[in-house]
């Protein structure tokens, strides 16, 4: 369970959160949705810890992350898998060096239960047998692919995932955003996703957040972001002059 | 008039910008000072580190070395053209020359150019990918595991090159003396032993020492706080560069005043 009470952020004279308030609960995957520029990506940091807010707390369970001191932090950072927007794969290791460093650098257990915990993710992925190929000979969808396996090696209690389809044709991304459901509902993790894209809003979330320049305009699920009657929702929802149309034949 | 205006809008800053820089500076070398999370990775890239830094800089400091010795003899030689001076002091200028600044400030300002772009752009293209922020989320110090290991291995590794730098610009100079017939082994060696003085070869690796630091910590710097794409990390990668060169020399003088 994580909880944001009233974040704002600012850059210079620019605020680019504006009292944010949200709970993101375990066992489901939460949205964050909104436009380009919108302030997922600030939220997101901020979340994890990257940034500090300028006001608001963000807590973990019962503690307020901002307020640990460094070894606190540093526990709760090892609960916290997060997928990048690009990746951000090591391209100094392989795919097996990329799962492996993180138990490497925290993990209690022998070589031998670390490389099985590799292959395992990797599996769970879909990506057995890569281990030897050097992150430069894959694709989009297999580096997202490897980033979940190295965020989850530490079978961590949160997942973040940041623009999981970006980059990605529609059959990967749906793919992926199954991956994502799969392993949030098989170990309970509280996992929130930042997204644009209205396909993987309807395959996956549970939970959503608006989030229109930096404010959240609208929360609920994918079963009524269809009928909300907030403007700017409606606008993002129904981008396209296709989805209008198919709107409006709805309710005609 | 106009050109007035700017120059008093830009001219303040530059204190400004100076001790903006060197404030952030100092506040991410004080972040290397954490334990390591793990002792075995951080050795694993130690000596990574120190492959890349000196194995790989072994090639282009025996090239200059040599040369530099060897012009050293011929325009020494060149400007030494009275008669009742021995030909020895040929051999004393050379090497002490090699041992006081040839070996220790130009082998350094030549790694500046070759170590300090490459930590300045692995580290910024780590810095523009993600790769940093993954770090820092995994609950890993990145300062700590991306700059120590290089200033360690730079501090280990470059004293070393600029050692084997002063034995070959010294060896080039002598061989060049005795193929041209300006000096004879024998003359060169007694100049130069004439005028070895231990103080010289502390002040030497003093400086060997300071200048490994600044290249390696100035472009881990320059990287680490890169903000932007390709077009930024290439950037810095060039200012890694320029800052370490003038930090050295800077350096260089300073020492010279104090300890000279
Ligand atoms: N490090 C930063 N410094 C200044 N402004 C930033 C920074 N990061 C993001 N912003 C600004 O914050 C706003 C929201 O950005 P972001 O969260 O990346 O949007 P998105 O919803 O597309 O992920 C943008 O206007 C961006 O310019
Ligand atoms: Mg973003």
């Amino acid at each position: 369970m994580i909880e944001i009470l009233d974040i704002t952020k600012q850059f210079g004279q620019k605020t680019v959160l504006h009292s944010l308030s949200a709970r993101f609960g375990p066992g489901e995957v939460s949205m964050i949705i909104g436009s380009s520029g919108s302030g997922k990506s600030v939220l997101m940091k901020i979340l994890v810890g990257l940034f500090a807010p300028d006001v608001g707390k963000v807590c973990y369970g019962t503690s307020d992350f901002f307020s640990l001191d460094i070894g606190g932090k540093t526990e709760i950072r090892k609960q916290i898998g997060m997928l990048f927007q690009n990746s951000a794969l090591f391209d100094s290791l392989n795919v097996e060096q990329n799962v492996l460093f993180p138990l490497q650098m925290f993990g209690k257990q022998s070589v031998r239960q670390q490389l099985e915990r590799v292959n395992h993710c990797l599996e769970r992925v879909g990506l057995s047998g890569t281990n030897a190929m050097h992150t430069s000979q894959l694709s989009g969808g297999m580096r997202k692919r490897v980033g979940i396996a190295r965020a989850i090696a530490l079978e961590p209690r949160y997942l973040f995932c940041d623009e999981p389809n970006s980059g990605l044709d529609p059959l990967t991304s749906i793919k992926i955003d199954e991956l994502i459901r799969e392993i949030t509902l098989e170990s309970g993790i509280t996992t929130i996703v930042n997204s644009h894209d209205m396909n993987s809003v309807m395959e996956i979330g549970n939970h959503i957040c608006f989030l229109f320049r930096g404010k959240i305009l609208w929360t609920g699920s994918k079963s009524n972001i269809m009928k909300t009657d907030c403007r700017e929702l409606n606008d993002f929802v129904f981008a396209t002059a296709f989805l209008k149309q198919l709107r409006t034949l709805n309710t005609d | 008039m106009a050109d007035k205006t700017v120059f008093l809008s830009t001219y303040p800053p530059i204190p400004m910008f100076f001790f903006y820089h060197l404030g952030r500076y100092l506040m991410l070398l004080r972040r290397l000072f954490k334990r390591p999370e793990n002792r075995v990775l951080y050795t694993r890239e130690l000596i990574r580190q120190m492959y890349t830094i000196g194995v790989g800089s072994i090639g282009i400091v025996i090239i200059i070395a040599v040369f530099s010795g060897a012009v050293t003899t011929i325009q020494t030689a060149y400007q030494l053209i009275a008669s009742w001076i021995s030909k020895s002091v040929i051999g004393a200028i050379v090497s002490d020359s090699s041992l006081l600044e040839l070996g220790p400030t130009i082998t350094s300002l030549v790694l500046a150019g070759k170590i300090g772009s490459s930590i300045a752009s692995e580290i910024g293209t780590m810095r523009v990918t993600e790769q940093i922020d993954a770090l820092e989320i995994m609950g890993i110090n990145a300062p700590g595991y991306l700059i120590g290991p290089k200033i360690l291995a730079a501090l280990l590794t470059i004293p070393l090159l600029i050692v084997l730098s002063i034995g070959l610009c010294t060896a080039g100079g002598m061989v060049v003396g005795e193929l041209t017939g300006i000096i004879t082994y024998r003359q060169f060696v007694e100049g130069a032993r004439s005028s070895f003085q231990a103080y010289n070869l502390f002040f030497s690796m003093t400086k060997a020492i300071t200048f490994s630091f600044l290249i390696s910590s100035i472009s881990a710097y320059q990287g680490y706080y890169v903000e932007g794409g390709s077009l930024e990390v290439g950037k810095a990668s060039t200012q890694a560069v320029v800052y370490s060169s003038v930090a050295i020399l800077a350096a260089d003088y300073i020492l010279a005043q104090l300890l000279l």
